[in-house]
């Protein structure tokens, strides 16, 4: 028998969990009188079930759960540990590789079919937040653009990437959660689901890049030799992505802390980040210690400040000319990212059997 | 029907373990103290080894072995709560046992719940091609059998609806005739043909029959005796988390009949 203390429970669950109304006291006190330990055990009918018993039109039976005491003389054995072998995951998720790109199709389609404006909503985020920032930091506050005019282009260049990053994260946080239906019944690689978040979020990247290159060529941004740099930051961001969604994704099946935390952070990387204004002033705003260290902290830094130098070039006393990302941060950025990513995926191949049994 | 076919499903002194809900999981103190629950969720999350099991540690199975040969149409029944649907979630890698080897083979198709892989927003269509490429198809592949899948669901011209918009007959009868067309190497059933009229069960278990007479790989999971005498020769008996009778279908539903005459279950 067991042994622990008896404690309450929704009454409307149980109520659900008795279908012949054989174990429900009719005395209607099922709302304070706590339930007999055996009666927790037997755990509440799924609807299936119900279903089933309403079919046959008699009660299945069921049975108690078994404790360890239950056991008796045998003895239950330790848990298994599981190795992951990254190259058989990776190995796998290349074989899911059409899975995953028929996710990021439906994830698109799932997210904008019942909007009038559809696939506009894919660009506005960058696009309000760059009228917002040309208003406020462009004319209210001024922060200035180093030369590069107008504070549009040099706003935007940067937003584009960041909301690469910024909604990913949105879309990966509950990824695992949203799909908790598909996850507990059916078996396929987990990192599909935040990995199509970063996929589809880099679909609303490419459309918000079509919009950029259109911006840079009006305002007489041609193409440099400097863009062949574009690539190696879109990967080097690409990753870092992929790692932080992996992560949080995979948090968030846990707790949901990570639910009002993520947009916080978000909101918060914005403004740590040369977004809204150029590296220069951030670095002369610091106190000197500080100033030297801050674009290796936060690997954003040289990543988007990258994205800013090498599409626009900067303007000094030299007059304006290219300039390729700072490599000693953006080497730093890059590595955190690749270690990240592979720490990420590691870990996330570790735990996500347990998925199907926690969410 | 030779005897030396190689197992396509294999399980090996399987356990699973489940916890109650989580506060009834770990002791008052563990609860009430940040480091507790911070504890607790290092413990779940792999990144710290849990202190043992405690009494209140249920077993879903308790070393459980059998195995199924490739063509072989196994059903399996027992009381609710005996670990019959846990057993299919191990087979299809939808989770780990606690300890012991679930090994299969091919493509495994699974109806474990009603509404599996289906996405309500998506149409009927989408979600054909959605599911066919989560049990591995090639889009060709789908396309092909397109036609019959849609015929069989009755869907007709709903096929370019939402499946929110379906009546949950309509959607179950898209997910069942999805898994049986798309002729995966092993198909798990459990309890979908509760819902669904009585005609779309009948057509279901005439398909199963097909499909068991072209050497389908079959693990059904029910409580209509009748249907699982009917398709399935062999029968495992789980009750409380263990291999109670394993056999031919006649002795092991005598076994279980009179089981549930003498001890009165639940």
């Amino acid at each position: 028998m067991p042994t622990s203390r008896p404690r309450p429970r929704s009454s409307a669950k149980r109520a659900l969990s008795t279908p012949a109304g054989k174990r429900a006291p009719s005395d209607g006190k099922r709302a304070v009188e706590p339930f007999a330990p055996e009666e927790e055990l037997l755990g509440p009918a799924t609807a299936a079930q119900l279903a089933e018993e309403e079919r046959l039109g008699r009660r299945i039976p069921r049975v108690k759960a078994l404790t360890t005491e239950d056991l008796g003389d045998l003895h239950p054995p330790d848990r298994q540990r599981y190795r992951v072998h990254l190259g058989a995951k990776l190995r796998e998720l290349w074989r899911a590789r059409e899975l995953l790109l028929t996710f990021v199709e439906r994830d698109l389609r799932v997210r904008y079919k019942q909007a009038v404006l559809g696939a506009f909503w894919a660009i506005a985020q960058p696009l309000m937040l760059m009228v917002v920032f040309s208003v406020v930091f462009g004319r209210i506050a001024r922060v200035g653009t180093e030369g590069i005019e107008p504070y549009m282009v040099f706003s935007y260049t940067a937003l584009v990437p960041f909301q690469l990053f910024a909604s990913s994260l949105n879309y990966g946080t509950s990824s695992i959660v949203s799909n908790w239906a598909t996850i507990r019944k059916i078996y396929m690689p987990r990192e599909i689901f935040p990995l199509s978040a970063v996929l589809s979020a880099g679909f609303d990247f490419l459309v918000s890049s079509t919009i950029l290159l259109g911006m840079l060529l009006i305002f007489g941004y041609y193409p440099r030799v400097t863009w062949v740099a574009y690539p190696l930051l879109l990967v080097i961001l690409l990753m870092l992505t992929a790692a932080v969604t992996l992560t949080v994704s995979a948090i968030t099946a846990y707790v949901r802390d990570t639910r009002y935390g993520i947009p916080l952070m978000i909101q918060v990387l914005m403004y740590a980040t040369p977004v809204a204004y150029p590296l220069t002033k951030a670095l002369d705003a610091l106190p000197d210690g500080v100033a030297q260290v801050y674009p290796y902290l936060n690997p954003l830094v040289p990543i988007m400040d990258g994205f800013r130098r090498v599409l626009v070039g900067v303007v000094d006393q030299a007059g304006h000319h290219n300039a390729w990302p700072e490599w000693g941060p953006l080497g730093a950025a890059a590595g955190v990212a690749f270690v990240g990513l592979a720490l990420a995926y590691r870990w996330y191949k570790r735990i996500d059997p347990n998925f199907a049994d926690v969410v | 029907m030779s005897s030396n076919r190689k197992p396509i499903i294999a399980l090996e002194h399987v356990w699973k373990r489940f916890r109650l809900g989580e506060r009834r999981m770990r002791s008052r103190k563990k609860q009430n103290t940040l480091g507790g629950q911070a504890s607790v969720l290092l413990e779940r999350a792999g990144l710290k080894r849990g202190d043992g099991q405690s009494s209140r540690d249920l077993w879903a199975l308790a070393d459980v072995s059998f195995q199924v040969p490739e063509g072989e149409a196994v059903g399996i029944i027992g009381p609710n709560g005996s670990g019959k649907s846990t057993t299919l979630k191990l087979i299809s890698k939808v989770t780990n046992p606690w300890s012991g080897n679930v090994r299969s083979r091919g493509r495994i198709g699974s109806l474990i719940e009603i509404k599996s892989g289906i996405h309500p927003e998506l149409t009927g269509r989408e979600n054909i091609f959605l599911y066919g490429t989560i049990l591995g198809l090639k889009r060709k592949e789908i396309r092909q059998k397109f036609d019959t899948i849609v015929d069989f669901a009755e869907l007709g011209r709903f096929i370019d609806t939402p499946v929110k918009r379906y009546s949950s007959g309509m959607e179950v009868r898209l997910g069942f005739s999805v898994a049986v067309h798309l002729e995966p190497d092993i198909l798990l059933i459990d309890e979908v043909l509760a819902v669904g009229d009585e005609s779309f069960q009948r057509r279901c278990l005439k398909r199963m029959d097909e499909l068991r007479t072209k050497g389908q790989t079959l693990v059904f999971v029910s409580h209509v005796l009748d249907d699982v005498k009917r398709l399935c020769p062999r029968i495992i008996y789980i009750e409380r988390g263990q291999v109670r009778a394993d056999g031919p279908a006649k002795q092991v539903i005598d076994l279980y009949l009179k089981d549930v005459d003498e001890k009165q279950f639940g």
